[in-house]
């Protein structure tokens, strides 16, 4: 089967509607509120997507660029800011190296669940 | 009160996502912060009669080294990274460095700031300004020779209580009660109490001055902000900057509320929806947290107040490398300016408020009182006693330092000069593949020590925890 790529999407809080459309086409659970340590809160948006709806990722990030609006992408810990097409780039070919990676090591690594209190 | 068990499976692949594949690594026993967080719970329910349950800890350890809040549904999810307690130890470091040299060269020039850099181009996710970075650090790192035990000790009790400051910050802003209330909001009417004569007093009376509005530092900031193009009128120099700032205030554009009385800040605070008045409630709800947590089983309690204010102190140049770094990559004139000013204003404020709350608490009567009496401005000045003026003495200096570093940190000269440090990377492929790889997080944090292995704290950490749940 075709491995998932796990990713972060986040925006600022006044774009959340951005990221409820993103979710709807990628049949994802509705945005959450996080909050940084500077104090900023964002919406994010957890997604696991296969290769195939790459695109549709792409699309959505491209819009924002020519919006001029701002996106964060956090990939296997590596986090991009998005507000260029360049940015744009950079955050698509980390989702293409993810999914090379996941192909070649099995999707089966994630690390042991969390304990939580 | 705690919810122990597998977190769901939403949040690991959150983890996965944002901190990597290795964020479960631990470095020392979570217990330690799962027991302050459980003391913080159980003294909300004896005070002020709130059970909390929708708050659950997650521990984990990853190069990225950010503490943060989730949201979903009724849950509040604290995501604490050991690694930012990496940071405060390298910060800790500089500026006990910085004092020992008091006020002369301490011959470091600021290196530490590459560390910190490098640790917030990688949570930004460029591995090659980070790598730059990284390399320069190691390069240059101070050898501090052999350290004994006894010192050891102590810096990891200091960064344990800075921890925990820090966490209890973020309990701070945990929306509970379905969402409708933020945790710190609801201690606003005792800040209130507390401060409310304290600031009157001070208004009257002037008993201690404590300006914390750096504009020469703002201006310093601006003027290499507009190396890049100036506003019409201005040029890049920290005069212009500073004459900007004046201009903007003069013509209403700027309501700095930096320049009113204490009671008027102190209005706005309380006033305020969310936002800077919500991180100055939180920073009393975690001063107080801390003392009546850790009480003096870390540190004695005089000390953790200034290791609060120290953290205090470190998260301003934290925000502020975070905010040099942002606009490294966003170079849009009006929002880096207006970030700036709002930064500095938040900085100064909750310094502010912290400088007071740490004096009015440091008093332990006042503490063991505090939820009993009103403290009044009367109190205020009997309490400044000779204690209480070598408190201040305190935490003076440390502004002072802080001071100091932020200058290092503002003038960081790989960050200044970031483009043609980049522009020469190029050439060297070896480089360009190894920054650009997976591990890139895992090399940055060996080299700058911020998400590295620390053994040292296996057994130490062990006993504390011994310490923390005896007090629950």
């Amino acid at each position: 089967m075709e491995p998932q790529i796990n990713a972060v999407i986040a925006v600022p809080l006044d774009d959340a509607d951005d990221l409820e459309e993103l979710s709807r086409d990628l049949s994802a659970h509705s945005p959450v509120e996080s909050r940084a340590l500077d104090g900023g809160s964002v919406a994010t948006l957890l997604v696991s997507v296969y290769v195939a709806s790459l695109p549709l990722i792409k699309a959505w990030l491209i819009a924002r660029v020519e919006r001029h609006k701002e996106s964060t992408v956090s990939i296997n810990g590596r986090r991009i800011h998005g507000y260029s097409a360049e940015d744009a780039v950079l955050i698509m070919n980390a989702f293409e190296q993810a999914a090379l990676s996941r192909s070649k090591d099995n999707p089966e690594d994630e690390p042991e669940a969390e304990e939580a209190s | 009160m705690f919810e122990f068990g597998l977190a769901p499976s939403w949040i690991r692949q959150y983890l996965l996502a944002s901190r990597g594949p290795h964020y479960g690594h631990i470095q020392y026993p979570r217990e330690v912060h799962f027991s302050f967080l459980s003391g913080c719970l159980n003294w909300l329910q004896v005070e002020f009669g709130m059970e909390i349950e929708q708050v659950r800890l997650l521990v984990v350890h990853s190069p990225i080294a950010d503490v943060e809040t989730v949201h979903r549904d009724n849950e509040c999810y604290l995501i604490h990274d050991q690694s930012f307690g990496d940071i405060l130890e390298l910060v800790n470091d500089a500026h006990f460095t910085h004092h020992a040299a008091r006020g002369s060269s301490s011959g470091e020039d600021g290196v530490w700031t590459d560390a910190l850099f490098a640790n917030r181009f990688l949570a930004f996710g460029r591995g090659r300004e980070s790598l730059l970075l990284a390399l320069a650090y190691n390069k240059r790192r101070p050898d501090r020779g052999q350290v004994d035990a006894d010192t050891i000790n102590r810096r990891i009790d200091l960064r344990f209580v800075q921890e925990s400051f820090v966490l209890a910050h973020e309990l701070g802003h945990c929306h509970f009660d379905g969402h409708r209330q933020v945790l710190a909001r609801s201690i606003a009417p005792d800040f209130d109490r507390t401060m409310r004569r304290i600031a009157r007093h001070n208004d009257a009376n002037r008993s201690f001055e404590i300006t914390r509005w750096r504009i020469t530092e703002v201006s310093r900031l601006m003027a290499k902000m507009w190396e890049v193009g100036a506003p019409d009128g201005y040029s890049a120099s920290a005069e212009s900057a500073n004459q900007y700032i004046q201009d903007q205030i003069d013509e209403g554009h700027l309501p700095s509320y930096v320049t009113k009385t204490i009671e008027e800040q102190l209005d706005w605070i309380l006033s305020e929806t969310d936002g800077i008045g919500e991180e100055v409630l939180c920073d009393y709800l975690a001063t107080i947290f801390v003392a009546q947590v850790l009480g003096d089983h870390f540190l004695p309690m005089s000390d953790s107040f200034v290791a609060s204010y120290l953290a205090l102190s470190h998260l301003g140049l934290w925000q502020t490398a975070e905010l040099l770094c942002r606009m490294h990559f966003a170079p849009d004139l009006e929002q880096a300016t207006e970030s700036l000013r709002r930064l500095t204003e938040e900085i100064a404020v909750r310094r502010r408020f912290m400088y007071i709350t740490v004096l009015a608490l440091s008093n332990k009567n006042h503490l063991q009182e505090l939820y009993k009496t009103d403290l009044d401005g009367d109190d205020f000045t009997r309490a400044q006693d000779e204690r209480t003026r070598a408190l201040m003495a305190t935490l003076d200096q440390i502004d002072k330092v802080n001071e100091e570093m932020l200058a290092e940190l503002n003038m960081n000269p790989l960050v200044l000069h970031m483009k043609s440090h980049m522009a020469e990377m190029t050439k060297h492929q070896d480089l360009l593949d190894v920054a650009d790889g997976y591990d890139i997080g895992s090399l940055v944090g060996s080299m700058t020590g911020i998400g590295g292995t620390f053994e040292r704290f296996q057994q130490h950490a062990e006993d504390r925890s011994e310490v923390t749940r005896d007090r629950r």
